[in-house]
C-alpha cells in the first residue's frame, strides 16, 4: 500500500468529477412491479401486523408498560404490608392470650 | 394531459390512473435522488418504491404549500436516510451476532460503486468521491448529493431542506472542505 496524498488541481478534479453526470433510472416496469408490491402488502394483513409488532418502539412499549405493572403490583404489595403484619399480630396475640392462662388466673382465688 | 393540480386531486381520491402517471414522470428523479444517497441500485429500486408507496398513501396531508416536485424530493431524502439508519442498525446487530457465530447473513456494501450516469472520463475520480461521499456529516451529504447529482439549484436544495440559501451555501462549501481533507489522504495500491 502506498500512501498518496492528492494536489490541489488533483483534488478539485475529484470534487468537479460529477459535472456533466446523466440522470440514472431505475429498471423498465417499476410501476407493475409497485402495484404487484401493494397488492401483496393489502393482502398479507397479518405480515404488516407482525412488522408492526416487531418494531423497537413497540417492544420498548411492551416492556415499559410490564415495568409500570411490576413497580405498581411491587409498591402496593409494600404499602399493603404493613396493615396486614399488624393485622395478623393482633390475631396470634389475641388467639395465645384467650388460649394460654396465666399464672394469676390458675391461681386467682373464686368467692 | 392533466395538470399537476389536477393529478394530485385524483391521486387524492385513489385514482390509480394518476398514481400510474406521477409514478411514471416522477421515478427518475425519485431514483436517481436515492441511489446518490445510497450508492446501491438494489436499495435504490425498493426505496424508490417505498417512496411512490409513501405518496400514495399521504398524498392527503400535502397541502401545495411547495411544489409537488419538492415534497417528492423530501420524501424521497427522508425514505433514503430512514433505510441507510435501518441498515447501520441491522449492520451493528449482525456484528454483535457474528460474535456469537451466528454470522450466516454478513450485511455489506459492495466498496466500489460507480453512479451509472458519470462520464467515462471521470469513472475513477468518481469512484473516490462517492466513497469518501458516506463519510461526511448526513446535511452535508444530503446538500452536496441534491445539488451535484441531482443537479438542483441552491434555491430548490434550500426548498427540499426547508432551509435558507446561505444555510445551504455554508454546508455545501463544507461538505467540499471535509470531503478535500478526506481525500487529501487516500490511500491507493500501487500499480
Amino acid at each position: 500500500m502506498a500512501k498518496k496524498e492528492y494536489t490541489e488541481q488533483e483534488l478539485e478534479a475529484i470534487l468537479n468529477s460529477f459535472d456533466g453526470i446523466e440522470k440514472a433510472n431505475p429498471a423498465p416496469f417499476l410501476y407493475t412491479r409497485l402495484m404487484a408490491r401493494m397488492k401483496a402488502e393489502d393482502d398479507n394483513v397479518w405480515s404488516r401486523i407482525f412488522q408492526f409488532i416487531t418494531r423497537p418502539v413497540f417492544a420498548v412499549g411492551i416492556a415499559l408498560v410490564f415495568l409500570l405493572i411490576n413497580i405498581y403490583i411491587l409498591l402496593n404489595q409494600f404499602s399493603g404490608s404493613g396493615e396486614q403484619t399488624e393485622d395478623s399480630t393482633q390475631i396470634v396475640a389475641l388467639e395465645y392470650n384467650s388460649l394460654t392462662s396465666t399464672i394469676y388466673d390458675n391461681n386467682a382465688e373464686t368467692p | 394531459m392533466l395538470t399537476e393540480q389536477n393529478l394530485i386531486n385524483q391521486l387524492k381520491q385513489g385514482d390509480e390512473t394518476a398514481f400510474r402517471e406521477i409514478v411514471e414522470t416522477r421515478q427518475g428523479m425519485v431514483y436517481n435522488t436515492v441511489l446518490g444517497l445510497l450508492q446501491n441500485a438494489e436499495d435504490a429500486e425498493d426505496v424508490t418504491q417505498d417512496v411512490f408507496i409513501k405518496v400514495f398513501e399521504s398524498v392527503h396531508q400535502f397541502k401545495g404549500e411547495s411544489a409537488f416536485s419538492t415534497w417528492l424530493y423530501r420524501i424521497a431524502v427522508t425514505t433514503a436516510l430512514e433505510y441507510l439508519r435501518k441498515k447501520k442498525r441491522k449492520k451493528r446487530f449482525a456484528f454483535v451476532t457474528s460474535l456469537f457465530g451466528d454470522d450466516q447473513n454478513p450485511l455489506h456494501d459492495p466498496p466500489d460503486f460507480v453512479h451509472p450516469g458519470v462520464q467515462l472520463d471521470n469513472r475513477e475520480n468518481a469512484r473516490m468521491l462517492m466513497g469518501t461521499l458516506k463519510k461526511i456529516p448526513e446535511n452535508q451529504r444530503v446538500a452536496f448529493t441534491l445539488h451535484k447529482i441531482e443537479g438542483l439549484s441552491y434555491q430548490e436544495v434550500a426548498e427540499v431542506m426547508q432551509t435558507s440559501v446561505a444555510a445551504i451555501e455554508s454546508l455545501i462549501h463544507r461538505a467540499k472542505q471535509n470531503l478535500k481533507k478526506m481525500l487529501k489522504n487516500y490511500y491507493l495500491q500501487d500499480k
